[in-house]
């Protein structure tokens, strides 16, 4: 996880780097005629590993146009028969629309929390010196291990959730095993577990923001919460949106955390389409199937991603 | 302790045998040993060896792990148990054998899920170790194994599908269980109810259980969303009401699913389920079911038999507490049925120390092994009909903190067998039916629900 | 930042800051509290804040065994 930090900050600055670079294209484009036996090496690697993962992604495909069955003697190319077997049955787009409520209701919730526990961390109170390392806690913890932890901690009847509830007069909660609450449950343990991560981009971005900035706002009259809307939040807009593309990526991809917890029960409430995939490749030995259902989750990902890239470059622009 | 004690007198009784067979009484000991040696095969054929086992985390394999030290001493191969819990076991099983990976080279299983892993010849079929007089002990006799057993773990693969009955052997077992109905006694008699023998009855008993203490959990049942939540109370119950997972219509196989009588018993064991299972009933697996009825916060559970003669052990928190009963019946049903389980040790077909694996397995399957187990009171249910007839076990058995163990045992063995059709595609069939009954409980239409899974399975099929 | 804050305004804020730390912290607290604390004291309601530790059986009997583990410890299984 904070791999992926230092990820989304190294995409910011490349992308910098690019708008800077472009003065000297001339001197670049001389260099570049030039065979440099020494740069195809240094990124040599790179390339071979991108090629493998291209040939895993593409046998893959390919596997989701046979009827490859564990046991099965002979596999016979069926082109889209899973596709449409899968498309045909009701779970499929109940696990679609698991998936989506997953990722959007997770992504939203964390780019809400994030931002208010970055302002509050930027405000620069005594406490937060001292805390500032707890923030990144959660991520640093495996994500199967937080399954499990939160499995225990919303047992109904002997969790320590129910208890602190009912300290304050509510009753006993089913949690992740009742289908009306299991999402909701799985989304908190999400939320509790990746909204360190946004606070922590966000919080990078709010450090960006020149104080003259805010002088200037405040010179003009601007009151805190005003200076917040009109002044900060645009320019830290960008930094949001591109922690919500990777954490959307992850949570439509989400497989951990819920087969960790749930499986994807009780019935077929949290049966989110990664976990559908697992289950009919890994536990019903159809691999056909299962890879035809890894190539929707794909496609499902990769239209999140182009939507909030989109909006992304779109905020980018007008803040600049 | 009960463990070593018990181990020494089967040491003690076992030479008392060969000493008999010998015939002379003085030097007897020593000469049967000679001969033991001489008749025996080199069981350091493959010393310097190292074997990985892979298990669930289980008292069955807590049994052969504990004597392990021994069958290091005797081969000279050092084996590392690898256990899992048992939803993470199952899943890793299936993914470490298809993709062919050495790294494990003897696995616990069950008959069902070895019916999905044969066809892609992913186990090593045994008969070659068995019939071979230079890596099999003649003592071992593999015809003391309880018949059905045998035959159970014995099939032939054709076209990818079983063919039961005749063929191959595939796995050895090592402890089988069946399913029974037990329950704590003192709260059961604390509240004054009689053990259920039906769905109903079951109803009616949590219910009063219930209002008399709100804090005890009636009836402990496995509902994960997996196979194993189908394979112990559901497969047994639904029996007696005349439910099979399959049936041969027409020369086709079928599903019997969404039959009346499959209909019947969803709506008995639906409702049941809503009256006396824990809210968390869509996450238990048998751990939650044996620590309920072990730390008495569960009343009575369905489950395995030996997980309650495993708690009923001196020392155990709820020694002597545990009786047992047949499984529920149909109301209208003559008779209770109860499924087997058979753990079994096989061998990974990628093995590359074969050879090492097959003695591991047949230590680990031996008479005294087994015997040793029983007694310590891991290995509860062994499939060796000597060790049924072995004075040690009978005795240990039959103390008084395992209750009525025995009889019951007596009278569910009688009506007990495997309850599932041999099929490959178990796993795929009954992981739906998991779910469909994570639906049922959940509120959905019971013969709605019936219809889609029948459809579900009849499209895979 | 360089604006002075009221001091109820500040103290408000540092309870937030305690109380956003509470939250990401505890669930890690309460489980390693778990992993020192015996089987039947793991079940008891209400849950237990204070207990005596039990370094014992917490880290050895409560989780999967590691492979060899058993091999050369064979006593734990005797009990």
């Amino acid at each position: 996880m904070d791999l992926q930090g230092i990820d989304a900050i190294g995409t910011l600055q490349s992308s910098a780097d690019q708008l800077a670079s472009s003065k000297n294209e001339q001197a670049q484009k001389a260099e570049q005629n030039a065979l440099d036996w020494w740069s195809l090496a240094a990124i040599a690697p790179a390339i071979i590993i991108l090629l493998g993962f291209l040939f895993l992604f593409f046998y893959g495909v390919f596997q989701s146009l046979t009827d490859l069955k564990f046991g099965r003697p002979v596999v016979r190319f069926i082109g889209f028969t899973n596709y449409e077997m899968v498309i045909k049955t009701q779970d499929f787009w109940n696990s679609v629309r698991a998936t989506m409520a997953y990722a959007c209701s997770a992504v939203l919730a964390e780019a809400l929390f994030g931002l208010a526990l970055a302002k509050l961390f930027a405000s620069g109170v005594f406490l937060t010196r001292l805390m500032r390392p707890v923030i990144l806690l959660p991520l640093v913890l495996p994500p199967m291990s937080v399954a499990l932890m939160w499995t225990t901690m919303m047992d109904p009847q002997n969790g320590i959730l129910n208890y602190l509830l009912s300290l304050i007069g509510i009753g006993r909660f089913a949690w992740i095993s009742d289908a009306s609450t299991a999402m909701c449950s799985l989304v908190l343990i999400d939320i509790w577990t990746y909204t360190p991560f946004f606070a922590l981009i966000i919080f990078a971005g709010l450090q960006g923001i020149n104080d003259e900035v805010r002088e200037a706002a405040r010179v003009n009259g601007a009151r805190g919460w005003a200076t917040f809307l009109h002044i900060e939040l645009p320019l830290i807009a960008p930094y949001i949106l591109i922690a919500a593309v990777f954490r959307l990526i992850e949570s439509l991809n989400q497989f951990d955390i819920i087969f960790g917890t749930t499986q994807g029960g009780p019935g077929d409430s949290t049966s989110v389409l990664s976990v559908r995939a697992y289950i009919t490749a890994f536990q019903n030995l159809a691999f056909g199937r299962g890879a035809a259902l890894m190539v929707v989750n794909w496609m499902v990902v990769l239209l999140g991603t182009f939507v909030m890239v989109r909006l992304w470059r779109l905020v980018r622009h007008r803040v600049s | 302790m009960p463990r070593t004690p018990g181990a020494l007198r089967g040491h003690s009784a076992h030479f008392v045998k060969t000493a008999l067979i010998c015939s002379t009484l003085l030097a007897g000991a020593a000469a049967s040993f000679v001969q033991a040696k001489a008749e025996d095969i080199n069981w350091r054929q493959f010393e310097g060896s190292s074997l990985v086992w892979a298990y669930d985390i289980h008292p069955y394999a807590d049994a052969v792990a504990a004597q392990l030290p021994e069958f290091e001493k005797l081969t000279g191969i050092k084996v590392t148990p690898e256990l899992y819990p048992d939803d993470a076991y199952w899943n890793k099983l299936t993914i470490q054998l298809s993709t062919k990976s050495p790294s494990w080279d003897v696995v616990g299983t069950g008959i069902q899920p070895a019916w999905d892993l044969a066809p892609g010849q992913l186990l090593e079929p045994l008969d070659r170790y068995l019939n071979d007089s230079k890596l099999t002990s003649a003592s071992y006799d593999y015809k003391d194994f309880f018949p059905a057993l045998r035959d159970a773990l014995t099939w032939q693969v054709n076209g990818g599908q079983i063919e039961a009955g005749r063929g191959q052997v595939w796995a050895i077992p090592h402890g089988f269980e069946n399913i029974q109905l037990f329950y704590r006694k003192d709260i059961l008699d604390k509240h004054g109810i009689k053990v259920p023998t039906t769905p109903p009855q079951m109803s009616a008993a949590c219910e009063k259980l219930k209002s008399a203490d709100p804090a005890i959990t009636p009836l402990g049942v496995r509902g994960v969303r997996f196979w194993s939540s189908i394979h112990t109370a559901a497969i047994s119950i639904a029996k007696s009401y005349g439910v099979h997972d399959f049936v041969v219509k027409d020369g086709k196989l079928e599903t019997g699913l969404d039959s009346p009588e499959s209909v019947a018993f969803h709506k008995d064991y639906v409702e049941m389920i809503k009256k006396c299972a824990a809210p968390s009933f869509a996450n238990d697996n048998w751990y939650q079911v044996v620590d309920g009825i072990n730390s008495g916060r569960t009343a009575m559970a369905i489950d395995s038999n030996m997980f309650g003669f495993w708690n009923d052990v001196a020392g155990k928190p709820a020694s002597g507490k545990i009786a047992f009963a047949p499984p529920l019946r149909a109301p209208n049903g003559k008779n209770f049925e109860s499924n087997i389980w058979i753990w079994s040790l096989a061998m990974n077909a990628a093995s590359q120390k074969k050879g090492a694996a097959w003695l591991f397995i047949q230590w680990a399957t031996s008479k005294q092994v087994e015997l040793n187990g029983a007694v310590a009171g891991k290995l509860v249910n062994s499939p060796r009909a000597s060790t049924w007839s072995d004075k040690v076990w009978l005795d240990y058995a039959a103390k008084p903190e395992f209750t009525n163990f025995v009889d019951t045992f007596k009278i569910v063995q009688d009506r007990a067998a495997l309850a599932f059709t041999p099929r490959a595609g178990f796993a795929e069939a009954m992981n739906a039916w998991a779910v469909a009954m994570q639906k049922m409980v959940n509120g959905a239409d019971v013969k709605a629900t019936l219809t889609d899974l029948a459809s579900e399975i009849r499209s895979s099929m | 930042m360089r604006f002075n804050r009221s001091t109820p305004a500040s103290l408000f804020l540092n309870l937030l800051v305690v109380a956003c730390t509470l939250i990401l912290t505890f669930p890690l607290v309460w489980i390693v509290m778990m992993s020192l604390k015996q089987q039947a004291e793991v079940m008891t309601w209400p849950p237990r804040f204070i207990f005596t530790p039990n370094l014992k059986t917490s880290a050895f009997c409560s989780m999967p065994p590691r492979p060899g583990q058993q091999a050369t410890a064979p006593s734990r299984l005797i009990s």
